[in-house]
Formats: structure tokens, C-alpha cells, sequence
């Protein structure tokens, strides 16, 4: 029992004793009425303790739990019996007890008045603590969802954050910022087209990364200012070769694929002057296939194709019968892109 | 004079950085820019420099391949990276300071200044001091408490 509820309870005991002290004084001196609502608090307090001790004993068993999960009306039926039968078995240890204390007093039978006054008045306080206990049991379990529910809000609000961060791509933006800052000083009409390209890339990224799909025209548009930043950079270290169908350029994939590919080959191969990374995107059939000469960096792990690449499979997984495939052949690492024909 | 190289793949980032380098500290003489792990192993197993500006992601692989290869780096490390992840591993080296990338010229002076003081000095070997001090403590102690014995 909480402290709270204990207090609870003392306090109910005490106005129950109260009220006995108000009656009696109609009919008895003070003295005696305050000697015996002792006594009558004492019995409520008592009552109402093993009231609560003996119900959470009972739901707390893993048995009655399960019975009583089973179908609603079972839980009403264990309820009744159990303030039925507490009441009884309280009546009738009352009723012994009288025996025992003042045998003259009254008469002490199943049929008697005493008896059935004691059981009303025993009756009243299971109830009265049966109804409590529910109460503060439903408020209880409110609260619990409503801590369950703001936690999963939480989750949420957290797995969001981390796509949108990832989305931002800060390793990216950052080496950007620190090649702009150094082209401001040494070239800078190639500044001015750096800031362009790299709004660019960043408007595509907000305006059309919540898209499902994307004209294979604007991907590309998207790939080539993503090239320039890159180039910049990298300068004769890094090549890009395109060989596309001019009929083939409404066709659909989902966003920002061609520069996650490109994003990924310069990630996980080595780009230096004497071994340049030579990327080839072109369309072949149904299909565009980004290529790059495989030349792993040794910091690379083998085999792991990251979490990007498992990403658009998972894309393509609800949106297209046909699946990209990944495969390193002849020394070059082939990224096979199924196109989606527009529906209309 | 205080002789440094500085590692950076991106190659206008390194002029910038040897520009900014020169117009704040006159005596800092920069031996040579390089480009990858490969070429600064190559440098690095001939001739060390007093201090190395060292990128982090180079473009044949991280930066701490280099510390593999060349065990006995006795240089100072000002590491320089776009983006802050690898700061606790950076540590491990004998770095002395960590510049975020866009570079800023305050943080380029606070952490020159500390090279100067520094260089006068050696750093302390962690790793040895950790090495010889390790087994000379002892492993348990017998302690009173009370009237029991306990360990």
C-alpha cells in the first residue's frame, strides 16, 4: 500500500468514526461516544486495509488474471463473488466476536437483525473500497498509456531527426563550405558557380526527395551539378562520361539515385590523379547503369554495399516488379537501375 | 623555423590553408603538400616534418592508414576535417589540436600559438608511461575494516 493510499484510508476511517460520534451524541455523554468511535475506527481502518490487501491479492494472481482476461463478463462475476463472499465471512466473524464480547446483548443468528445490520454495513465498505480501487486502477492505467503513447512520439520524432540530418548530408555540405571559402580567394567567378550548383543540389534535395519517383531528365540535370561540386574538387582525379537515350528521358526512378551512385563510388574507391575514378552513366535497354572502374580504398569495408544502396532496393521492393542489381564485374562496379515507364 | 606538411586531397583547400598558415605565422615553413596516404607514407618514412596539417578522409583512404604504415610519427598532428566524428580517435595521436573545416583564421592562430609552446617541449609518451606504470601498482589491497579482513 502507497503512503498515499494508506492516509487515504486512515482519513476515510476517521470520518467514519465522526459520523458514529455525531449519532451517538444524541443519546450518550461526549466521553462515551468519543471511547467508543475508538473503537469503530479502529474496525473501519482494519476492515478497509484487509479489504484492499485481500482484493490486489486476489487480481495480482497470475491465475485469476487469466481468467479474467478471457471474456469481460468473467471479471464481473469474479468481482460480485468476491464483495459477496468478503462480506459474508466479515458479518460473520463480527457476529462471533459479539458472542464473545457481550453475549447478553443481542441475538446472535443468521436470521437475526444483528446479523443482517452487520452485513449492510460490511457490504458498504467492500463496495466503497472496491470502487475506489477500481477507479484509481483505470486512472492508473490512462496514465500508462498516455506515457506509452509520448514515448512512441518520441521514437518518432527522433527517427525523423536522424533522416533529416541525413538528408542534409553535413560531411558533404561542409567540405563544401570549406572548398567555397577557399575559392572565394583564389577563383572567384568559379565561387559564384560553385554557391549555384551547390543551391542547386541542396533545392533538389528539399523539393524533390519526398517524391516516389522522378524523370530520369531532372535526375540527371541533379547529377551534373552534384559533378561540377565534385569536379572542383577532385579536379583530372575524378571523370564522368554520359551516353543517355534522348527517348528515354521520362522515364522514372526514385530521387536522388544517380547522385547517391555517384556519392558512392567516390566514397568507396580511391580518387587520385595517377588513379582516377572514371564514372560512366548510360542507359541500356530498359535499364540506366551507373559504372565506375572498382579501385576499393583500403579503409572500405569488402562486401558491404551500405545502407544507400539497401535503401533503394527497398524502394524499388514497393514500387517496380524488377529490382536493381549491384555487382562488381571486370574490375568495374555496376549499378543496374531499372527504369519505370510513366503510366500515362 | 618550424618545418610542417600539410596532407589535404582537395588541392585549393591546401593553397588556402598554406596561405592563411603563412599570413598569420612568417616562420612556419611548409615542406610540401601531399595528396594521399600513399605519397604521405612515401614522405613521411624519409623525413618528418615538426608538425603535419592532417585531413582525415584523404582520397585513397583514411588518414589514420598513415600512423599503420609509419609507426614511429614523432611530428605534431593539427588534424583538419569537414566534419567532427573522428575527434576521440584523433586524440590517440600525438595531436595537438583538431580544426573544424571552413577553417577560420582565429582558430588557425589559437592553435599555432599552442604548436610554438608546445614545441619547446616534447610531448609526454602516454602510451609508455601507461606501459611502466601498469604492473607496479598493486593488483589488490588487504584493508582493515573493523574486525574483519576484506579484499
Amino acid at each position: 500500500m502507497g503512503k498515499n493510499r494508506f492516509l487515504f484510508y486512515f482519513l476515510i476511517s476517521f470520518l467514519v468514526s465522526l459520523v458514529d460520534v455525531l449519532r451517538d451524541l444524541g443519546q450518550e455523554s461526549f466521553l462515551d461516544a468519543i471511547d467508543y468511535s475508538a473503537y469503530t475506527f479502529l474496525a473501519t481502518f482494519l476492515a478497509t486495509t484487509i479489504i484492499y490487501y485481500l482484493r490486489s491479492w486476489i487480481f495480482k494472481n497470475s491465475k485469476v488474471k487469466k481468467f479474467t482476461d478471457l471474456k469481460k463478463s468473467n471479471k464481473w462475476l469474479l468481482y460480485i463473488s468476491a464483495i459477496l463472499t468478503k462480506s459474508m465471512f466479515f458479518a460473520l466473524l463480527v457476529n462471533v466476536i459479539g458472542r464473545i464480547v457481550s453475549p447478553q446483548y443481542s441475538s446472535y443468528s443468521l436470521t437475526g437483525l444483528f446479523f443482517w445490520g452487520s452485513f449492510i454495513a460490511v457490504l458498504c465498505i467492500v463496495l466503497f473500497v472496491y470502487v475506489i480501487e477500481a477507479f484509481l486502477e483505470s486512472e492508473a492505467q490512462k496514465r500508462e498509456i498516455a506515457i506509452k503513447l509520448s514515448n512512441i512520439e518520441n521514437e518518432k520524432i527522433i527517427s525523423k531527426y536522424l533522416a533529416l540530418k541525413n538528408q542534409l548530408n553535413p560531411h558533404f555540405l561542409f567540405n563544401s563550405f570549406n572548398s567555397l571559402s577557399a575559392l572565394i580567394s583564389i577563383d572567384k567567378e568559379k565561387a559564384e558557380d560553385f554557391l549555384q550548383k551547390l543551391s542547386d543540389v541542396y533545392r533538389y534535395n528539399l523539393t524533390h526527395s519526398e517524391e516516389i519517383v522522378v524523370p530520369l531528365e531532372k535526375e540527371l540535370e541533379l547529377a551534373r551539378s552534384y559533378m561540377v561540386l565534385q569536379k572542383i574538387r577532385f579536379k583530372e582525379a575524378i571523370e564522368i562520361d554520359y551516353r543517355i537515350d534522348p527517348f528515354k528521358l521520362n522515364q522514372l526512378i526514385p530521387p536522388m539515385t544517380l547522385e547517391l551512385l555517384i556519392e558512392n563510388a567516390i566514397k568507396h574507391n580511391i580518387v587520385t590523379k595517377n588513379n582516377p575514378l572514371k564514372i560512366k552513366i548510360y542507359t541500356l535497354e530498359a535499364d540506366v547503369v551507373v559504372e565506375n572502374n572498382y579501385q576499393s580504398r583500403t579503409d572500405s569495408k569488402p562486401d558491404s554495399f551500405g545502407i544507400g544502396l539497401k535503401n533503394l532496393e527497398k524502394q524499388y521492393r514497393l514500387i517496380h516488379n524488377i529490382l536493381p542489381v549491384f555487382e562488381v564485374k571486370d574490375d568495374k562496379f555496376l549499378a543496374v537501375i531499372p527504369l519505370i515507364k510513366p503510366s500515362i | 623555423m618550424i618545418t610542417a606538411v600539410i596532407i589535404e586531397d582537395e588541392d585549393i583547400a591546401a593553397i588556402r590553408l598554406q596561405k592563411m598558415i603563412q599570413e598569420i605565422n612568417e616562420s612556419i615553413h611548409i615542406l610540401k603538400i601531399l595528396s594521399s596516404v600513399k605519397e604521405s607514407v612515401e614522405y613521411l618514412s624519409n623525413k618528418q616534418p615538426d608538425v603535419i596539417f592532417l585531413d582525415i578522409n584523404l582520397s585513397d583512404s583514411n588518414s589514420f592508414e598513415i600512423f599503420n604504415q609509419v609507426p614511429n610519427i614523432s611530428s605534431k598532428i593539427i588534424f583538419t576535417t569537414a566534419y567532427s566524428e573522428y575527434a576521440i580517435k584523433a586524440f590517440e595521436q600525438n595531436s595537438i589540436d583538431y580544426l573544424l573545416k571552413p577553417i577560420s583564421k582565429e582558430n588557425l592562430t589559437r592553435s599555432l600559438q599552442k604548436l610554438e609552446r608546445l614545441s619547446n617541449e616534447t610531448i609526454p609518451d602516454y602510451q609508455k608511461i601507461f606501459h611502466d606504470t601498469e604492473s607496479s601498482y598493486k593488483k589488490r589491497f588487504l584493508v582493515k575494516m573493523n574486525n574483519s579482513l576484506s579484499c
